[in-house]
């Protein structure tokens, strides 16, 4: 009973907070009752049900969601990597399907090409979209010292370690300036100490580049420092069990700050309850 | 060979040439058998000197590496390419992939003789016997570099807005680099072993003729002469792939 009853004055407090996007401005992505299922016949396996969300311009989407619970794909729904088997799609206003420039996509490992130095992984989306050569070098330049990785340009993925790459994956997405950016559990494979330095780095990046992120994790601190909204992903296939702000969004400046905050032993626990639930 | 550990290898070489020189001196085996490595080092002096039938072993040397990089030319110039595309396309692949799993077994001089019947006793023939036998390798390697490279890379590239051609020359090709290399050091031992053997059919130069011809006449200092010569040659070719491999993929088996 506490619990509910802390959960909505939470909410109130979330939703007058998180209005990134104003009601007159269509979301930038729309995604409405879709279904997937893998396979067919015997071996098909439906992993997403009726999935419907509207994302706003500006927003910070944090799906969280237990290991195989289907975030993942609906990540690569959102990306055009996957094709929904029912219901509707749309990214900036066209049918998503295949993936686009303006989707930008950071995986779970860095996933760099290792033959490429720092530098020339950050200008490859720009290659692919024929900017000029000094462009790209300037706007590369300019994004791996925004991610702190200003000194390594000429180092090879291999040389750095699973933080840096990491960090030089997200400058190359966001060298190629998308609207929209996917993350799918960037930080899983990470240390702890590691780990709150980029989450750091990708909420400051999220205010200074002001577009719209959609972060995949099961980490309910990491969604409740990054996000402006939580959605949670539960049951078997997966639906959309929650969907609300973050009311402690731009409560702190990192997750141990975040712990120490009010509110905070009691939003966990409903996102936790809201995990569970089947 | 000449790894952390070149000094043993030194070490073990040198062991074998006393020892040779050592059975040779006392005179454990006839000098038919096994001629002495004086008696070696001075046919190999002639040789240089004044040739072998005519062709001096440069002439030699380079008749059969002619060969052996004709061939090779054209191996890198349409197993790469097939190979992608084989590898990406899976239809192209169910084409392409039973005719080379027939020939890829036999043995390249079972279908020497259609060769020779069709391109004639001169280099075409041997030229095209090396390329295949180096061919099937290669191309294998290629093709199943491809599949193996992480779905989570081409869509990657894809995101960042990689279009098809772009993705094969600037995301497949390089990623298959570790199997392209590995491919031509396959390939290259296939058609050295192929050439030698090509030269015994049908040749008047070539370091396997010369082999070849001085067993005729019981030179077995020319013999030796010839097979040292082959060892060094391949091992030679080897060490500059590899030296290529290290300088240039210097991310192989590396987290990335």
């Amino acid at each position: 009973m506490t619990l509910s009853g802390i959960a909505i004055t939470m909410t109130d407090r979330g939703e007058a907070l998180a209005s990134p996007s104003s009601p007159a401005s269509p979301p930038v992505v729309s995604v409405q009752g879709v279904d997937l299922t893998y396979g067919r016949g015997k071996s098909a396996k439906q992993v997403l049900s009726d999935i419907s969300l509207d994302i706003g311009e500006g927003e910070f989407v944090v799906a969280l969601g237990a290991s195989g619970s289907g975030k993942t794909s609906l990540l690569r729904l959102l990306a055009g990597y996957e094709r929904a088997s029912a219901g509707r799609i749309d990214i900036l206003d066209a049918a998503a399907g295949a993936p686009r420039p303006e989707v930008g996509v950071v995986f779970q490992h860095a996933n760099l090409f290792p033959w490429l130095t720092i530098r020339r992984n950050a200008e490859f989306g720009l290659l692919m979209q024929r900017v000029g050569k000094r462009e790209r070098e300037r706007i590369a330049a300019e994004t791996i010292a925004q991610v702190g990785l200003g000194d390594y340009g000429h180092y090879l993925p291999y040389q750095l370690s699973g933080g840096m790459k990491q960090r030089a994956a997200i400058a190359r997405t966001l060298a190629a300036d998308p609207r929209i950016v996917l993350m799918d559990e960037p930080f899983g494979a990470l240390d702890a100490i590691t780990r709150e330095h980029l989450q750091s780095l990708v909420k400051s990046l999220w205010q200074q580049k002001r577009r719209t992120f959609f972060f995949i994790t099961h980490d309910v601190d990491e969604a409740l420092y990054l996000g402006t909204r939580i959605i949670v992903l539960n049951g078997s296939p997966a639906r959309i069990g929650t969907d609300r702000p973050n009311p402690l969004s731009g409560e702190a400046d990192s997750v141990t700050r975040l712990r120490q905050i009010p509110g905070y032993a009691a939003e966990r626990e409903f996102l936790l309850a809201s995990l569970e639930s089947p | 060979m000449f790894t952390r550990h070149w000094r043993l290898s030194v070490a073990a070489i040198a062991a074998a040439l006393a020892l040779w020189w050592g059975v040779t001196k006392l005179e454990w085996v006839n000098p038919l058998f096994v001629p002495s490595p004086a008696s070696v080092w001075n046919a190999f002096v002639e040789i240089c000197r004044e040739g072998y039938k005519g062709s001096s072993l440069l002439v030699h040397a380079g008749a059969s590496l002619k060969r052996l990089g004709t061939a090779f030319l054209i191996i890198l110039a349409t197993a790469i390419p097939l190979g992608l595309i084989s590898g990406f396309f899976i239809r192209v692949r169910a084409l392409v992939e039973p005719f080379i799993e027939f020939y890829r077994p036999l043995p390249p001089l079972a279908y020497y003789t259609l060769l020779v019947l069709w391109l004639g006793i001169g280099d075409s023939s041997k030229i095209a016997l090396l390329t295949l036998a180096g061919f099937a390798p290669l191309y294998i390697a290629v093709a199943s570099g491809v599949v193996r490279i992480p779905q989570d890379r081409i869509n990657g590239a894809r995101s960042l807005g990689a279009s098809r051609a772009r993705l094969f020359t600037r995301v497949i090709f390089p990623s298959c680099l570790p199997d392209i290399f590995t491919g031509v050091r396959t390939a290259l031992g296939m058609t050295y072993t192929t050439l030698v053997a090509a030269e015994m059919v049908a040749a008047e130069s070539g370091l396997g003729w010369m082999v070849l011809d001085a067993s005729k006449f019981l030179r077995s200092d020319v013999i030796f002469v010839g097979i040292i010569l082959m060892g060094v040659i391949a091992v030679l070719i080897d060490l500059s792939i590899r030296w290529l491999e290290r300088s240039q993929v210097p991310w192989i088996g590396k987290d990335s």
